[in-house]
């Protein structure tokens, strides 16, 4: 399953949006970084759509990779 | 609206800052909130005013700057004038933007020769004790004369980078800082941390990267470091000078492999690592090439996130423009994260220095010194050269942290404006070099002459004692030179 980054409104309480994304099948949460608001999660295409409209959440991005420059 | 600085000389008057050519307009909107009458400078003949015609009646607009002094003196023309600002601000007033701040007192700064020359003497002289005696303040800046050999010693011998950027000086200019106190994180390989020129330092480290320790096997992670908070002397004493913040704490995020890559999860991950440890400074000499306008929410999300705790993160602008200019990659195109640009030694942009594209977003903020660029590398090897805006982005970050040391207020988007307002500019577009080229806080050594004490009326000085003569023998009439003859024989001597 691809990771995402998911980003959270500040205002929003991180642990109910990890708890609700947990709840979703298909959904593993990875890491949740409470200092900058954002989960990371493996989802499958049918929790991505699931994940995608939850309240709270700015926005949904395929994880990249970076590189020294 | 911005708290005024009130620390200075004030008349009592007001400035009100509007638009030149609209005398007609602010003088009206200024009657109707505060009953102030108002005169505009085009009522006057070659709208020649004089201080009188100022300080008649209720104040003037000048109309071909767009400012008038207003002499408001009830509480309730002030906070009249207040709210005019405030609804300015606002942009409740977007045609006639109105700002107020009190007026100045201010003073030539002038020199007084001849109690000058005067002095001159006891001036030397106390200029030649501040010398022997350093433990002084110079300006606001408080000068530690426990470095100031060492400092000295490594101005002389230090790389183009921190010599460029002021972090090292000679004199008569003083470098005061050290990053002290300043927690740097740099998200990289990770990093030697068996280096000796690091022994005795504060090192905080933590891997996001699975299955990888902190220890760096591929030489970036402690090139970068080394630059941003490495030592002031090298433990070769042959080698130059190339750490910036040599007392600050380093915290070290491990977020791309030993083979240089990362994952946005370990990257951000580490950022969350240094904002919850109260990082100062975030540098992210990492990055990925992009080809359309637009960046990350959740780059742009964490950065905020960042500045509003008082992080600021610094990042590579990307390496990508050899063959053609291209645009600032991701994560450094991200509004709230300040993009360095590389430089030579020069001042020229580094030719593969990417650039601003899309404006208003992907901007270079600032350049630093990033060709050939010295600096630590795992041992054995020690020491070694890299070029990129990698090795910009540390140059930026050391001296990020040697402003955050100056004073508690350059914090997070105050740091990002201290350092972009303290660049020096550089004959290039700001779309390739941004602000220009980042510059350390430091101090010009100032002569602070002591008050002159003049010398004293004649009739108040000492006699003077006129010791006699010593008697000089009389040698005598003088002897005429007779002529001697070429014909006559030398007379024999007896």
């Amino acid at each position: 399953m691809p990771n995402y980054i998911i980003t959270v409104q500040k205002e929003k309480n991180m642990e109910a949006i990890v708890a609700s994304i947990k709840k979703i099948e298909g959904a593993v949460v990875q890491q949740a970084l409470d200092a900058i608001h954002i989960i990371i999660a493996s989802l499958t295409p049918e929790a991505l759509e699931k994940v995608t409209p939850l309240s709270g959440i700015i926005s949904v991005e395929p994880e990249g990779r970076k590189s020294i420059l | 609206m911005e708290t005024l600085d009130l620390s200075g000389e004030y008349t009592g008057r007001y400035l009100v800052v509007g638009k030149p050519g609209t005398a007609t307009e602010t003088v009206k909107e200024i009657r109707e909130a505060t009953g102030l009458s108002l005169k505009s400078s085009t009522d006057f003949e070659n709208e020649e005013i004089s201080l009188a015609d100022i300080e008649d009646g209720d104040g003037i607009f000048f109309d071909k700057i767009g400012v008038a002094v207003v002499n408001a003196t009830s509480a309730e023309q002030i906070q009249s004038l207040n709210e005019i600002a405030v609804a300015a601000q606002n942009g409740d007033s977007e045609e006639n933007q109105v700002v107020i701040e009190p007026e100045r007192v201010c003073h030539a700064i002038d020199e007084n020769w001849g109690d000058y020359l005067k002095g001159y003497k006891d001036a030397v002289n106390h200029l030649a004790d501040k010398y022997k005696n350093t433990d002084e303040q110079e300006g606001d800046e408080i000068y530690n004369p426990e470095q100031k050999e060492d400092v000295g010693a490594a101005a002389i011998n230090a790389t183009y980078g921190l010599i460029k950027t002021r972090v090292s000086v000679t004199f008569p200019y003083r470098q005061n800082y050290s990053g002290s106190g300043i927690k740097v994180a740099v998200l990289d390989t990770g990093m030697d941390l068996n280096h000796p020129d690091f022994a005795g330092r504060t090192i905080i480290h933590r891997s996001f990267v699975p299955g990888q320790a902190v220890q760096d096997l591929h030489s970036h992670g402690t090139h970068c470091i080394g630059t941003a908070c490495g030592p002031l002397k090298p433990t070769d004493p042959s080698k130059p000078r190339y750490g910036i913040a040599y007392k600050s704490v380093i915290y070290v995020g491990k977020v791309l492999n030993n083979s240089g890559s990362g994952a946005d999860g370990w990257i951000l991950a580490g950022i969350n690592w240094a904002v919850a440890n109260k990082c100062h400074v975030i540098s992210m000499s990492l990055g990925a090439p992009v080809s359309a306008p637009g960046y990350s929410a959740a780059y742009e999300a964490a950065a905020k996130a960042a500045l509003n705790a008082g992080c600021l993160i610094v990042a590579a602008a990307g390496n990508d423009s050899r063959y053609g200019l291209r645009p600032v990659g991701h994560p450094a195109n991200c509004p709230s994260i300040m993009a360095v640009g590389a430089v030579g030694e020069n001042l020229k942009r580094a030719d593969f220095s990417n650039v601003t594209f899309y404006p208003p977003y992907g901007k270079v903020d600032i350049s630093g010194p990033g060709v050939n660029t010295f600096s630590s590398v795992p041992m054995p090897t020690k020491y070694g050269y890299k070029s990129g805006t990698s090795m910009a982005t540390p140059h930026v970050a050391g001296i990020a942290a040697l402003h955050a040391q100056k004073s508690a207020a350059y914090r997070g988007a105050a740091l990002w404006a201290r350092l972009t307002s303290t660049a020096m500019a550089l004959s290039e577009s700001s779309a390739h070099i941004g602000a220009g080229l980042t510059q350390a806080p430091y101090s010009r050594i100032l002569i602070d002459f002591p008050p002159v004490i003049p010398f004293p009326p004649i009739f108040e000085r000492p006699p003077v004692i006129v010791k006699p003569p010593i008697p000089i023998p009389d040698p005598g009439p003088i002897q005429p030179i007779k002529k001697i003859s070429k014909s006559k024989k030398p007379a024999k001597l007896q």
